[in-house]
């Protein structure tokens, strides 16, 4: 399915939208197309709120359930500090965890029970601002637990490498917070953005890495580069000079700048494939050359 | 200037890094963040203790990457892993004291060993919002040893952090222990200008190391508290000339090491990658890494 179709037909108002990429391999093809869909009022559930700030510059977001809200190695989260510092675009609400706590949730969400338990949390000041983290204690040892609520987005937005048209997912490498399994399996609608789409019989070949079964996905949309500037496993790495020079030259320099960097980059463009030949084709394929020369293809680590 | 490695005149960072390379021993697993703490830990594999296990959180056990890793789930990270998994395992195996050090850093750092990493003020009405944990509060709840690393400011050093994100010995002797934390708490604090342990009784930091150069009433001026010292007080030997080599050239524009990330062109990027990529697989060859 088309990714436009997709996000129009899943991802409506006031959803809550899960996501499993650290930021680093996160769909921006996808989070594009919503910001450019206008959808409003969403919540963004994930662990790393890095490339998804952009929707909140966006006016998209009303609410951050997370763990880490920066941009890693680039500075911080400007346009998400912007928002929650001085309400610009609009004030969103925070709602925050651990990384393994956040993590955790998405696995509860995806076993159906209602909480995890953590030794992790335990003597931090989360435990007086989230009212949402309880203590258990374990009557048997008298020792105490933090209990962590499952999460259940209303659309989890899987990025991943390869499937077939059923919507078998495939991923390999890293799972850099929850797996895409616990991620689909915790969602309401599920929507698959791959590099590439596959025969069953190529899926059947390397059963292990079918970390989403077939009935656990709405849609299946094949969108090649669709992490750019975020990287996707064997395929490109991270286009490291493109998202730096929208930190620093856009997204640090106050909201007016911001709306720049949206009217070139996601309004002034029609979709992900306009978007990637405004990138420049070569520039994608050398990502991919690179890719292959520090990390080999998905053939090179085929059974 | 890149080829000369002179003891003496190493950066401030460079001595952050050779003091926590110092703190990892052989055969040790370490759960490491991006820039300096992984730093130290290929430089540490590179030198004195080449068995070094080294765990990215993003679920990378065991790289052996050809060029410094730029975030937790970048593709670095999955470069010669002997496992692939996920962040939620590498957390849960320290949970299960599977992993023997941690590495985390901060805005603050108070006489506990508490940091904080997410919010200057009130944490409902803040003067700044930072990153937040991260997996920072997991590390120091659950790691068995705990290295704190952080740039030497009055303003980061104050008596108590205004919120715990990541807690150390908490409110003094016996608050872990009351939590059954999982993890021993902070084992050192390692600074552009000194090294601090913490006091058996008292859980109080006091500086235990001072760097070549530092002068006891420098680090006071730039402690919140009325800051102990070792009566045995040490001074940091300078980073050798091989770790300095190491270092330098596990960072060759300077990007953490000499804070010089910043706006770079595409072409200078993949010039850069190659360039790593030659000079990593001859380290590795070159130590045995690799073979």
């Amino acid at each position: 399915m088309p990714l436009k179709e997709a996000i129009s037909k899943f991802v409506n108002d006031e959803d809550m939208i899960g996501l499993h990429g650290q930021g680093y391999i996160d769909s921006c093809a996808a989070l594009n197309e919503i910001g450019r869909q206008k959808k409003r009022n969403l919540t963004i559930a994930a662990n790393v709120i890095a490339m998804a700030e952009a929707l909140v510059g966006l006016g998209c977001v009303k609410k951050l359930v997370f763990s880490y809200v920066g941009e890693g190695i680039m500075g911080p989260a400007y346009v998400a500090r912007r928002a929650i510092e001085e309400g610009i675009p609009n004030p969103i609400e925070l709602e925050e965890y651990t990384h393994y706590s956040m993590a955790l949730r998405f696995m509860a969400g995806g076993m159906g029970v209602s909480h995890m338990l953590t030794k992790s949390v335990l003597g931090s000041d989360l435990l007086k601002v989230n009212k949402k983290l309880k203590l258990f204690t374990d009557e048997e040892t008298g020792e105490q637990y933090v209990m962590v609520p499952a999460i259940n987005p209303d659309v989890g937005i899987i990025s991943a490498q390869r499937a077939d048209t059923k919507g078998n997912v495939q991923f390999f490498g890293i799972s850099p917070t929850c797996t895409v399994g616990d991620l689909a399996r915790a969602s309401k609608r599920v929507i698959a953005v791959v590099e590439e789409i596959v025969s069953t019989e190529e899926i059947r070949r390397l059963p292990n890495s079918t970390m989403v079964p077939f009935y656990c996905v709405d849609a299946v949309c094949e969108v090649p580069y669709h992490a750019h500037p975020a990287v996707m496993y064997y395929y490109y790495i991270y286009d490291l000079p493109l998202h730096m020079s929208w930190v620093r030259d856009y997204w640090s320099k106050g909201h007016e700048a911001f709306l720049k960097w949206a009217d070139e980059w996601v309004y002034g463009v029609e979709d992900h494939s306009e978007y990637c030949k405004k990138v420049g084709w070569d520039r994608l394929h050398k990502l991919t050359q690179l890719s292959r020369k520090f990390l080999g293809t998905i053939e090179s680590v085929k059974i | 200037m890149n080829n000369e490695y002179i003891p003496e005149k190493a950066l401030p960072t460079e001595l952050l890094v050779s003091a926590t390379m110092r703190e990892l021993k052989d055969k040790e697993s370490i759960f490491a963040g991006i820039g300096i703490p992984l730093i130290a830990a290929l430089a540490a594999k590179l030198t004195h203790a080449p068995r070094l296990t080294i765990i990215v959180e993003g679920g990378a056990i065991d790289p052996q990457p050809r060029r410094l890793m730029m975030g937790v789930a970048d593709d670095s990270c999955l470069e010669r892993v002997v496992s692939a998994d996920s962040m939620i395992r590498v957390f849960s195996d320290q949970q299960k004291r599977l992993v023997d050090v941690g590495v985390l850093s901060g805005a603050q750092v108070d006489k506990y060993g508490n940091v904080n990493s997410t919010v200057i003020g009130d944490y409902d009405n803040p003067r700044v919002r930072l990153a937040g944990s991260g997996g920072a509060c997991d590390i120091a709840c659950s790691a068995q040893r705990l290295l704190i690393m952080m740039r030497q400011e009055k303003r980061r050093f104050p008596e108590r952090v205004d919120y715990i994100t990541s807690p150390g010995f908490i409110d003094g002797p016996g608050s872990r222990e009351k939590l059954k934390l999982r993890g021993k708490g902070p084992s050192a604090v390692i600074t552009t200008m000194g090294i601090y342990r913490f006091d058996e009784k008292t859980k109080e930091m006091y500086l235990d190391s001072i760097h070549p150069g530092v002068t006891v009433e420098m680090v006071k001026e730039n402690v919140g508290w009325d800051l102990k010292i070792a009566d045995d007080l040490k001074t940091t030997p300078f980073p050798t000339v091989d770790e300095l080599r190491i270092m330098r050239a596990l960072d060759p524009l300077g990007f953490f090491l000499q804070l010089k990330i910043g706006l770079l062109d595409f072409d200078t990027y993949v010039k850069y990658l190659d360039q790593c990529y030659e000079t990593f697989n001859k380290l590795y060859f070159e130590r045995g890494i690799i073979p």
